[in-house]
């Protein structure tokens, strides 16, 4: 079975599908472990999750800077048949995921450069401290950005997966968004 | 015209004047008899401390004049934190306990201080093993402590 790993008019391709549903899991991870984080006493279970949290945080960096990458040259499915207003929401929902899933995870950075706390990665790696100033003021202020910032994405995510829903079951995929994001769109059919 | 840009700028002093009033209140309302901001404040740095040695562990790389640098500052953090909380504090993060067991709150936060007093000692003597060993009890200090007189940020319905 061979597959196409770059996009055409009917599908994402198999890399832009493997790297949505990696992000998927990894944010569904990201909300849970914030939100626990958010409710958990000072513990050492939580200095883990926080190191967890932080990982899972920089992957997910790393993975939108190639999928950016990836889309700005490959070629996108076609939207001529999708109404012009699905096409405009969709645009400005992408534009403000694209937006949060780099922003979040950079105030996420910047608060640890900030506050002089190193980043270890999986317990492995230490990322360098590529700020080397420290201001808890400002550390402070970005975390609180960083955490208002996921509660306005948890909601967007929400908006993005009850119109995938919409899309599925209301207009039974009938302008096939919800096929292209589909692994078996990817399946090269010759 | 004229009238009407003379009746603008009335409006535009107007509006100035009220604002100016309306922070002035706020500001002399919100910063009097109100310390559970700084008790909050001081409270995330010391978070961040212990943040800040569990990481400098995890990593390998031990700097014992870092760690005594920031133990000094933690147990200066530790020796302030009392001083934040009067009785007409406003509660904040903060359990009501911390007001309605003062006595063990107080013994809490000196058993704390005096567990960093430990570790720097430790720290100076360049000794990892003590180190580690006197951070941890130091973090059972925060620990019991938190769980004590502690509200987590977004568990409203814990007293």
């Amino acid at each position: 079975m061979t597959f196409k790993y770059k996009g055409s008019s009917n599908t994402w391709g198999l890399v832009a599908i493997i790297l949505h549903w990696v992000l998927a899991i990894l944010l569904f991870f990201q909300f849970a472990s914030g939100i626990r984080l958010s409710t958990l006493n000072f513990s050492s279970a939580k200095l883990e999750l926080i190191d967890l949290h932080q990982s899972f945080g920089s992957i997910i960096m790393i993975l939108v800077f190639v999928r950016i990458i990836w889309r700005l040259n490959n070629k996108k499915p076609s939207n001529i048949l999708l109404p012009k207003y699905h096409l405009i929401l969709s645009q400005i929902t992408h534009m403000i995921v694209y937006f949060l899933l780099f922003t979040i995870p950079l105030l996420g950075f910047l608060y640890n450069w900030l506050s002089d706390l190193d980043i270890i990665l999986f317990g492995y790696f230490t990322l360098p401290n590529i700020i080397m100033i420290e201001n808890d003021d400002i550390a402070d202020v970005l975390i609180e950005f960083h955490f208002y910032l996921a509660i306005i994405f948890m909601l967007i995510i929400f908006v993005h997966i009850s119109a995938a829903i919409y899309h599925l079951v209301s207009l039974k995929d009938k302008y096939k968004i919800f096929y292209r994001m589909n692994f078996v769109s990817a399946k090269d059919k010759k | 015209m004229h009238m009407k840009i003379n009746k603008f700028l009335i409006f535009k002093k107007k509006i100035i004047l009220i604002l100016s009033i309306f922070f002035i209140f706020f500001y002399s309302f919100s910063s009097e008899a109100k310390d559970n901001k700084k008790r909050e404040k001081n409270m995330v740095k010391m978070t961040k401390i212990v943040i800040k040695v569990d990481r400098i562990f995890k990593s390998g790389d031990i700097d014992f004049e870092r760690l005594v640098k920031i133990g000094t500052q933690l147990k200066k953090l530790g020796i302030e934190f009392p001083s934040y909380s009067m009785p007409d504090s406003e509660r904040g993060g903060s359990k009501s306990s911390m007001w309605t067991e003062r006595e063990l709150f107080l013994k809490m936060n000196q058993d704390f201080v005096d567990a960093v007093d430990d570790f720097i000692i430790a720290s100076a003597e360049k000794n990892k093993d003590e180190v580690w060993t006197k951070f941890k009890v130091a973090f059972e200090e925060c620990q019991t402590c938190h769980h004590k007189f502690a509200r987590a940020k977004i568990n409203l319905l814990e007293d």
